[in-house]
């Protein structure tokens, strides 16, 4: 019987598209018992989220847009955040 | 030699939230730093609010760094002639240890413009393996809660300190940072961390001979890919925050703040035809 895993590839966009360039990515694998090193000069494991989606991985949380009235102009967490999964089976050991 | 940091590199400071000063200190005091550095002693909190100056012996290896003139030079530019010592820390990690999230000291601090610094000391070579902080240049004016940005792992233009011994980074409290895991076979990784307060106004500490010079707002223009859409509110960040430091309540690049300040007559409705 086949076990499956979620694996999550979190994307940050330069804007709200999904076509635009990707800045930074984070990736947690439930398959494995193996966190990845965060070294600092990996490239990018995909140019846009829609290169990721053309690759198999589905989305399933999309940035929402606007910011609070009033706050226009504010700078704080990386704005642009989409949450990919994947479903894979679980290697055997 | 000058022995205050120039608008210039104030600039640089103000573009990427850090300066970072290869093999300052000499071997020789590193060396002997060791010995400090391995004192459980040397973990304890000194009574903060104190005057730096007056935190350690002159002669101790830790007051031969405070009191080195490069040292000097640094703090007196960016928290002024009085620093208030905050605390102080000395890491050791242990081959096998030390992954951090990205996360932001100093979140609580609520000020503008003011801002304290974070003075980091690698006193032996740190190698990629042993894995010393990773930070995120230019993320130092965006406040977020402490570790809550603890899911972000690779942002483009992300850094490591990757150096010699005697090499010091000197940061804002506001900058992105962790400590990377210590991979090595058998290397423990050093490195002391220093906080101050500043207890003057933060205006002119520096070198302003070099103020007009042209590669200041060149520096301050610069981009960031990771920035993507914000890069302009970006700019706004830096801009007043250069206003405040250099004490130009109006300079400007490329008329960003010019524009948004430009609050013209607004006219009655029945003023309208």
């Amino acid at each position: 019987m086949s076990e499956l895993r979620q694996q999550l590839l979190i994307l940050y966009s330069s804007n709200s598209s999904p076509d635009s360039s990707t800045i930074g990515y984070s990736m947690y694998d439930g398959s494995s018992d193996v966190m990845s090193p965060h070294e600092v000069d990996t490239p990018m494991p995909y140019d846009t989220v829609l290169d990721a989606m053309r690759d198999g991985w589905r989305v399933i949380q999309f940035p929402s847009l606007g910011r609070q009235k009033g706050n226009e102009l504010e700078t704080d967490y990386l704005e642009f955040e989409f949450v990919l999964e994947k479903i894979v089976e679980k290697p055997h050991e | 030699m000058n022995n205050l940091l120039n608008s210039k590199e104030m600039a640089l400071f103000t573009k990427q939230g850090f300066l970072r000063f290869d093999e300052m200190i000499d071997t020789d005091l590193c060396k002997e730093f060791f010995s400090y550095m391995e004192n459980p002693e040397s973990k304890q909190y000194q009574p903060q609010g104190q005057l730096l100056w007056d935190v350690w012996d002159k002669k101790s290896s830790i007051g031969k760094i405070i009191h080195h003139p490069d040292m000097i030079k640094i703090i007196h530019s960016l928290v002024g002639k009085k620093p208030r010592y905050d605390h102080h820390f000395p890491h050791k990690t242990h081959p096998g240890k030390g992954l951090q999230h990205l996360h932001q000291d100093a979140e609580y601090d609520r000020r503008d413009h003011q801002f304290d610094i974070q003075i980091s000391l690698y006193p032996q070579d740190t190698s990629l393996e042993m894995g010393g902080t990773r930070f995120l240049p230019s993320s130092h004016f965006r406040k977020v809660n402490e570790a809550t940005i603890g899911r972000y792992q690779h942002i483009r233009g992300m850094q490591q300190m990757v150096c010699k011994a005697g090499t010091v980074l000197v940061w804002h409290t506001g900058l992105w940072h962790a400590a990377q895991p210590n991979i090595s076979e058998n290397k423990i990784r050093y490195m002391f961390k220093l906080r101050l307060n500043p207890m003057e106004k933060q205006q002119r500490l520096f070198d302003t001979s070099d103020l007009n010079d042209p590669e200041i707002s060149k520096l301050l223009n610069q981009t960031y890919l990771w920035h993507g859409q914000s890069h302009r509110r970006e700019l706004f960040n830096r801009i007043k925050f250069w206003r405040y430091i250099s004490d130009q309540p109006d300079y400007d690049l490329d008329m960003w703040m010019t524009r948004n300040e430009n609050s013209t007559h607004y006219y009655k409705r029945s003023q309208v035809t």
